[in-house]
C-alpha cells in the first residue's frame, strides 16, 4: 500500500528551511551530541519523558509515553518565531534560537577575490551542515518517538521532519566538495559522508529490508552497512512505504526471513531499525559538522587555503564542479529519463514520499547559493563575481538568465509524476541552455576562469 | 674562439675522394664524423624521460582512465584498426615500455629495446586521436629517430659487453666506437628546432600578438604563484608574456646555435620550461625540451662531464682499426638508403607543420592541419556537442548526447575538433541504423567558444553528416570561425 502523502506546495525549499530553522531552536549545531531534554522541543512537551533509544548512544531526548503527540514538534511544525530560512533561502536577522545555534548567514560583502570565493564557499557549507544537523536532530527526535510509542500522529510527525530534513539535504547534496563529496567528486578531501546521508541515486531496497528482516546492525552496526540501507534514504521506505511485501530475491535469506514475519512483525522491525538509522545520520550530520566546525577540524580553512588540493586554481575546480549538478543529476539524472532522452534508467530520488520536483527546486537553490552567493536572493560572493571580476560580464548574465528561468519554471512545475510530456521536455530543454552555457565557456577547454571539467583535470595538456 | 665541431679522426670515414656533385658534397658533410657524447647523453636522457613518462601513466591510472575505460575511441585516418590490449595486457605493456626506457637509457640490447620503446609509444598513442598530445608525438619521433641511431656504440651497457667480449677475444679495439656521423647530430637539432620554430610560428596571430589570448585566461589560474603570481593580474602583462613567448619560440635555437649566446640561451630555455612546468599541466613537456635541447651544443660537450663520471668511452681520435663501414663502403648502397630515408623524413617534418596553409581560414578554428604541426599552447577551444538523429521514414528528431558514449575527457577534446565530431556521428548514425542497415540522417549541434569568444557554430547544423566522409580534402562543413576579436578577459586575484 502506497501512503498519499502528496509534497505540499509549502514544502518549498524556503518554506521547508523555515522550518527547519527554527527546529534547529532544539537541537545543538557545532556541539556534541545533545544531552537529555537539551533537544526536547522545548518546554512544551507533554506526556512521559524517556531517553530515546538512538543509535550509537544518541539520546534524541524523544518523548516515549503516548500523550506526547500535541507537544511543540510533536507534529513537525513550528511555532513560527524562526526569522531565518536555510542554505539557499532568504535570509534573515537570525535572532532566534535557531541563530544562537547556527550563527548568522554568512554572506561577504567585500570585494571579490578568489580566496573570499573558496571562503565563502566553505562558509556556506558549514552554515548549512549545521542546518541540517538541526533538522536530523529534529528527525531523530520524531523518529524516535514513532518508534517508541507508534500513533497516526507520531508518524505524521515523524514524515514531516523528514520532509523537512530531505529537502534541507536537496539544498547541501549538490555542494560535491570537502567531506560530503565522494573521493570521485573531491579525489583530494572527498570522505564520503554525503552518501551515507542520502544514497541517491544508489538507491537499493532489498539492502533496507535485509537489515529489517535479519536485525544484522544490532549486532554488526553500522560501519558494515552499505549506504544505500542508511540515511535518508532507508528512512523514506521505513516512514512512508506501508506495504509488508519485500523486493529481494525469492531464493535470499533476507526473502525467507521476511516471510517468516508477521506484519506486526515486520512493522516492528521497520520502526526498530528506523530508531537506529536516525541515530547513525544524526551521527553523520554531527561528523559533518565537526569537521566545518571552527573548534573542530576547520575545513573551511583548509579549503581557503586549498590546502591538499596542490592550487588555488585546482580547489576553485572542486567547489565548481557542484555547479554542473544541474547538468548530470537534474537533467541526466532525474528529468532525462521521464522524457527518454540519455541512457539512465529511471529512478526517482523520493520514491515513497514524492517530493522529487520539492528536491529539484531545493537543488537549484543550492546552485544559486554557489553561483550567486548563499546570502538572501544571491547575496554574497560566487562564481558570478568572479566572471564580472575577469571582465566576463555577458556570460555571467547569459549564464544568470538560463538559471532564471529554470528556477521560473521549476517553481511552476508540478510533481514529476503528474507532469506533462511537453512540460517535462520543455524544462530539459532550459537546463540543456544551461548546460551547454556551463560546457561552452564556463568550464572546460574554452573555460574563461580556465575552470576544468571533472575528470579532465588529471591529465596533461600539450 | 668558436669552437669547431668537426673532427679529423685519425682514421677518418675515408671520405677522402673529392666529392664531384653539390649532392656527394652534402653527403660528404652529412657523413663526417663527430663526437658521439651528445648521442649518449641524449640516450640517456631521453630513455630515462621516456621511463618515467610511462610510469606517470601507471601512476596516474592514466592507463584505465585514458586507454581502457572509454567505451568508444576516436581513430587516426588510415590507422582504425588499432585497439587496446586487454587490461592485464596492457599493464603489461606499460611495465615493459618503463623497462624498455631504462635499457634505452643503459643501452642496452639497445637495437632491439629502442624498436621496441619507439613502437610501443606509438601504438598507445594510435589508440584513440583524443589522448593526443604534441609533445607525445615528439617523444614518438624522437624515440623512433633514436632507434635507427647507433646510440650504443658508447657509454653503453652494449658497448661494454662487445669491449669484454673483445678483450677475451684478443681483438683490438676497432676505430669509430667515439664517433656518429653529422647527420645524426643535424638530424635532432632540425628536430627540435622545428619544434620551437613552429611553436612561435603559431604564435604569429592576434589573438596571441594583439590580445594576449588564450594566455589572458590561463595566466589567471596561477595568480596564487608566489611572486609572479600577482603580476599576473597586472595590466599588459599578459600581453608581454605573450610577446616573450613568441619571441623565445621562433628565435631560440638561433640563440642555441651561437657559441657565445648558447650558454645564456640555454639558461633561458630552463627558466622559460620551469615556468611553464609551473604554469600549465603539461607533464613531461618541459623536461623532455629541456634535455633536447642539450643537441644545440658541440656534440662533445657532454664528454668531460662522462669522463668525471667515469663512463669515459673513446674519443673520434683516439685511434684503433677503421670499422667495418670505412672506406669507400661509407658510401655504399647502405648509407645512400639512410641518407636518403633522412632527407625524406626532414622533408615529411618541414611540410607537415604548413599544411594548413591549403585550407585558408583559421587553422585554430577548423583545425584542419592543427595535428602533428607543433601548434602548441595556442588555444583555448571548447564547448558543446549533441547530435540529432532522423531515421529512415521518420520526422521526427532523437536528441543523441555524446556523454552516452564518450568520457568526459573525450568530450572535451571532441569539442574543438570537427573530424572527431565526425567520427561521433558516424558511430551514432550506426547506433541507429534500421533494421534494415538503412542508416539515419545525423546532424551536430556543435557551439564552440575560441580564445574566450562567444560560442559560436562550428559545424555547419543542415548538414547530414552520415554524407560526408572524413578526409584531406577542404571540409565545407565545418563553418567560418567568427570574426570578432577574443574579449578581454583579466586573470583576477
Amino acid at each position: 500500500m502506497h501512503f498519499p502523502l502528496s509534497a505540499p506546495r509549502w514544502l518549498r525549499p524556503g518554506t521547508a528551511l523555515l522550518v527547519a530553522l527554527t527546529m534547529s531552536a532544539f537541537a545543538g549545531c557545532g556541539t556534541k551530541d545533545p544531552k537529555p531534554g537539551q533537544g526536547s522541543g522545548g518546554s512544551s512537551s507533554t506526556g512521559g519523558r524517556s531517553p530515546g533509544k538512538g543509535s550509537g548512544g544518541v539520546d534524541f531526548g524523544a518523548d516515549g509515553g503516548a500523550g506526547g503527540d500535541s507537544g511543540l514538534g510533536g507534529d513537525g511544525q513550528v511555532d513560527g518565531s524562526g526569522g531565518r530560512k536555510g542554505p539557499g533561502g532568504t535570509g534573515g536577522s537570525g535572532a532566534t534560537d535557531s541563530g544562537r545555534n547556527c550563527g548568522e548567514r554568512p554572506v561577504s560583502n567585500e570585494e571579490f577575490t578568489k580566496k573570499r570565493l573558496l571562503e565563502s564557499a566553505g562558509a556556506c557549507s558549514a552554515y548549512s551542515a549545521c542546518v541540517f544537523s538541526s533538522t536530523a536532530f529534529e528527525l531523530g527526535r520524531q523518529v524516535t518517538r514513532y518508534a517508541d510509542s507508534p500513533s497516526d500522529a507520531r508518524l505524521e510527525a515523524a514524515r514531516a521532519a523528514w520532509l523537512d530534513a530531505a529537502l534541507v539535504w536537496s539544498e547541501i547534496a549538490p555542494s560535491q566538495f570537502g567531506p560530503i563529496a565522494s573521493t570521485a567528486s573531491d579525489r583530494y578531501h572527498g570522505r564520503g559522508i554525503g552518501s551515507f546521508i542520502h544514497a541517491w541515486p544508489a538507491l537499493n531496497r532489498c539492502e533496507i529490508e535485509k537489515q529489517v528482516a535479519t536485525r544484522a546492525y544490532e549486532e554488526q552496526g553500522f560501519q558494515r552497512i552499505l549506504p544505500s540501507a542508511r540515511g535518508l534514504a532507508a528512512l523514506e521506505y521505513l516512514l512512508f512505504y506501508e506495504g509488508d511485501d519485500t523486493v529481494c530475491a525469492s531464493n535470499s535469506t533476507t526473502y525467507k526471513v521476511w516471510a517468516e514475519l508477521s506484519e506486526e512483525e515486520i512493522d516492528q522491525a521497520k520502526r526498530d531499525y528506523a530508531r537506529a538509522v536516525v541515530g547513525d545520520l544524526y551521527e553523520k550530520s554531527q561528523e559533518l559538522v565537526s569537521v566545518w566546525d571552527k573548534d573542530g577540524e576547520d575545513f573551511g580553512k583548509k579549503l581557503s587555503n586549498y590546502e591538499g588540493y596542490g592550487s588555488e586554481q585546482e580547489a576553485l575546480n572542486v567547489v565548481a564542479w557542484s555547479l554542473l549538478y544541474p547538468y548530470d543529476s537534474i537533467r541526466d539524472l532525474k528529468i532525462g529519463p521521464l522524457v527518454g532522452i540519455g541512457t539512465a534508467l529511471k529512478n526517482p530520488e523520493s520514491p515513497y514520499a514524492e517530493i522529487d520536483t520539492e528536491s529539484i527546486r531545493a537543488n537549484l537553490a543550492a546552485f544559486r547559493a554557489l553561483f550567486q552567493g548563499c546570502g538572501e536572493g544571491g547575496e554574497g560572493i560566487g562564481f558570478d563575481d568572479w566572471l564580472t571580476a575577469a571582465g566576463a560580464d555577458d556570460l555571467r548574465q547569459e549564464i544568470q538568465d538560463a538559471f532564471d528561468t529554470i528556477d521560473a519554471h521549476a517553481a511552476e512545475l508540478p510533481p514529476l509524476d503528474e507532469a506533462s510530456e511537453g512540460e517535462l521536455n520543455d524544462f530539459y530543454a532550459e537546463l540543456k541552455v544551461l548546460s551547454d552555457l556551463l560546457k561552452q565557456q564556463f568550464f572546460g577547454s574554452g573555460s574563461v576562469l580556465n575552470l576544468k571539467l571533472p575528470a579532465s583535470a588529471a591529465s596533461d595538456t600539450d | 674562439m668558436i669552437r669547431t665541431e668537426t673532427y679529423a679522426p685519425a682514421h677518418s670515414l675515408a671520405l677522402d675522394a673529392a666529392p664531384r656533385s653539390f649532392i656527394e658534397r652534402i653527403e660528404r658533410t652529412l657523413l663526417e664524423p663527430v663526437d658521439i657524447s651528445f648521442l649518449v647523453l641524449f640516450r640517456v636522457a631521453l630513455g630515462t624521460l621516456l621511463a618515467i613518462s610511462m610510469e606517470r601513466f601507471v601512476a596516474y591510472g592514466w592507463i584505465d582512465e585514458l586507454l581502457l575505460d572509454p567505451t568508444f575511441r576516436f581513430k587516426y585516418l588510415g590507422f582504425e584498426w588499432v585497439a587496446p590490449l586487454p587490461r592485464s595486457q596492457m599493464f603489461l605493456l606499460f611495465y615493459a615500455l618503463i623497462g624498455l626506457g631504462l635499457m634505452v637509457a643503459a643501452g642496452l640490447f639497445f637495437r632491439v629495446s629502442a624498436v621496441l620503446l619507439a613502437l610501443g609509444i606509438s601504438y598507445i598513442q594510435l589508440i584513440d586521436v583524443s589522448t593526443y598530445l604534441n609533445h607525445y608525438y615528439l617523444a614518438a619521433l624522437l624515440a623512433w629517430l633514436l632507434a635507427c641511431t647507433p646510440a650504443n656504440r658508447a657509454g653503453s651497457v652494449d658497448a661494454w659487453l662487445k669491449r669484454k667480449l673483445r678483450q677475451l677475444r684478443s681483438q683490438p679495439e676497432p676505430e669509430g666506437t667515439g664517433q656518429v656521423a653529422r647527420g645524426v647530430l643535424w638530424l635532432f637539432r632540425f628536430q627540435i628546432g622545428l619544434v620551437y620554430f613552429c611553436a612561435g610560428l603559431a604564435k604569429l596571430q592576434s589573438d596571441w600578438l594583439l590580445h594576449g589570448q588564450p594566455l589572458r585566461i590561463w595566466l589567471g589560474a596561477s595568480t596564487d604563484l608566489p611572486l609572479l603570481g600577482p603580476l599576473f593580474t597586472w595590466e599588459g602583462v599578459p600581453l608581454l608574456i605573450s610577446w616573450l613567448g613568441f619571441l623565445f619560440d621562433t628565435t631560440i635555437v638561433a640563440w642555441l646555435s651561437f657559441a657565445r649566446t648558447r650558454p645564456y640561451a640555454y639558461a633561458v630555455v630552463l627558466f622559460f620550461h620551469t615556468l611553464t612546468r609551473l604554469l600549465f599541466d603539461i607533464g613531461m613537456f618541459p623536461w623532455i625540451m629541456s634535455a633536447c635541447a642539450l643537441i644545440f651544443f658541440p656534440p662533445d660537450a657532454a664528454r668531460p662531464l662522462f669522463a668525471r663520471l667515469g663512463l669515459g668511452f673513446p674519443g673520434p681520435s683516439s685511434g684503433g682499426v677503421p670499422p667495418r663501414n670505412s672506406g669507400r663502403s661509407a658510401r655504399g648502397p647502405l648509407v645512400r638508403v639512410a641518407l636518403s630515408v633522412g632527407l625524406l623524413y626532414v622533408a615529411f617534418q618541414a611540410v607537415m607543420p604548413f599544411r594548413y596553409l591549403a585550407y585558408g581560414g583559421n587553422v585554430l578554428w577548423h583545425e584542419q592541419g592543427m595535428r602533428l604541426s607543433w601548434r602548441v599552447m595556442v588555444r583555448a577551444k571548447g564547448g558543446s556537442v549533441s547530435f540529432l538523429v532522423r531515421r529512415p521514414g521518420e520526422d521526427q528528431m532523437i536528441f543523441v548526447d555524446p556523454k552516452a558514449y564518450l568520457k568526459p575527457f573525450q568530450e572535451n577534446e571532441m569539442s574543438g575538433q570537427p573530424d572527431l565530431i565526425l567520427q561521433m556521428a558516424h558511430h551514432i548514425g550506426r547506433e541507429y541504423r534500421a533494421p534494415d542497415g538503412t542508416l539515419p540522417e545525423v546532424y551536430a549541434q556543435a557551439n564552440i567558444s575560441l580564445n574566450g569568444r562567444r560560442a559560436a557554430p562550428l559545424i555547419d547544423p543542415d548538414v547530414d553528416l552520415m554524407k560526408v566522409q572524413d578526409g584531406l580534402a577542404p571540409a565545407s562543413w565545418i563553418l567560418p570561425a567568427p570574426p570578432e576579436a577574443p574579449p578581454h578577459i583579466r586573470p583576477v586575484l
